[in-house]
């Protein structure tokens, strides 16, 4: 298995490249925009053998060095790439909007443009990486939430176009997960207290709780699933 | 002020890539104009910034080097750095040195 993780060095990514590399991953590209530290902690840390791509997703020379980096039919790709301002909407200037847009959300249709004869060769199954900002208003997350509901639209078109190439491609939506981005919102304030005492599994989410769902959704266990979200999030989403 | 040779060029083009992000004139940003304080650039600008640079020049350029300079920008710190804080003399002789090759 040839996989591809798109943001896939720090938090739900990294987790997923593990849960790649347990399920058989032959090699694995993974994407990186910042924090070569990280970067080269997780390759060594994945046992088997890692190419990693350090690339400005948002920029779409970026995307175009990213795509031929990758030199063989591409069995999983999932897009776990994510950049972009925590403030509140209206504090988001027309800069910061653009390439949390073009990260978050450009990126991944520019991906498949760009990889799609390899991924249709490799009958790939690909999976978004979503958040509840997406449909629900999270503390300072305006602008990444509008950017993942463009990403979960994107699921739902890609889906629809690429299945008769028996190419699979789904999402999943994940709830506040214990990861790098947390960490930036709690440094905002965000009283993430409040959302663990509201979950009704009674903890925060952590990476591998999604990569779990992702390793579902690339299996063939999920083989008539097509253009879903599916939501990760203990139960946050009920209330 | 510095004995170092400021590169008009180099200042020219970087100039240009602040003001590119920040959606500013760049008559805004002068040789000694903090980024942080003065024009409101925030982390991710810097991030971004950092991209545009790396294209521009075609160098590497490490994680949080930007930030950590332009946070500790003052006016006084102009012998050590130029361009709103976030070029130093060393950054400046990298960009020179592959605009070279």
């Amino acid at each position: 298995m040839i996989a591809v993780v798109a943001g896939g060095t720090r938090g739900i990514g990294r987790a997923v490249a593990e849960r790649l590399a347990r399920m058989g991953a032959t090699k694995l590209y993974l994407g990186y925009a910042q924090n070569d530290e990280a970067a080269h902690a997780c390759a060594k840390g994945v046992r088997v053998p890692v190419e990693l791509i350090r690339a400005n997703l948002g920029d779409e020379a970026g995307v175009a060095d990213f795509v031929s980096r990758v030199q063989e039919d591409v069995n999983v790709f999932v897009h776990a790439a994510a950049l972009g301002a925590f403030k509140p909407l209206l504090d988001v200037k027309a800069n910061q909007w653009d390439l949390t847009m073009n990260v978050c959300a450009r990126s991944f249709q520019l991906l498949l443009r760009g990889l799609k004869g390899r991924l249709c060769a490799g009958r790939a199954r690909v999976v978004a990486i979503s958040s509840l900002g997406a449909a629900h208003v999270l503390p300072s997350y305006g602008a990444i939430g509008a950017a993942k509901a463009a990403l979960e639209a994107i699921v739902r078109y890609a889906a629809s176009e690429l299945a008769p190439e028996g190419v699979r491609v789904n999402g999943v939506a994940a709830g506040l997960i214990e990861s790098p981005a947390l960490e930036i919102l709690k440094a905002k304030g965000v009283d993430v207290e409040v959302a663990r005492k509201l979950t009704p599994m009674g903890r925060l989410g952590r990476a591998d709780d999604v990569a779990r769902v992702v390793e579902f959704l690339v299996s063939d266990l999920a083989e008539w699933m097509c253009g879903q979200i599916v939501v990760v999030d203990g139960g946050l989403s009920l209330l | 002020m510095t004995d170092y040779p400021l590169d008009p060029a180099i200042l020219e083009r970087v100039q240009k890539l602040i003001a590119s992000v920040l959606r500013i004139p760049v008559a805004k940003i002068g040789v000694t104009t903090a980024l942080i304080a003065e024009l409101g650039a925030e982390s991710i600008d810097l991030l971004e910034l950092r991209f545009m640079l790396e294209k521009e020049f075609e160098v590497k350029i490490a994680d949080r080097e930007l930030q950590e300079s332009a946070k500790k920008f003052t006016q006084d710190d102009i012998a050590n750095k130029f361009c709103a804080g976030i070029i130093t003399w060393d950054m400046q002789e990298r960009l020179k040195h592959r605009e070279a090759l």
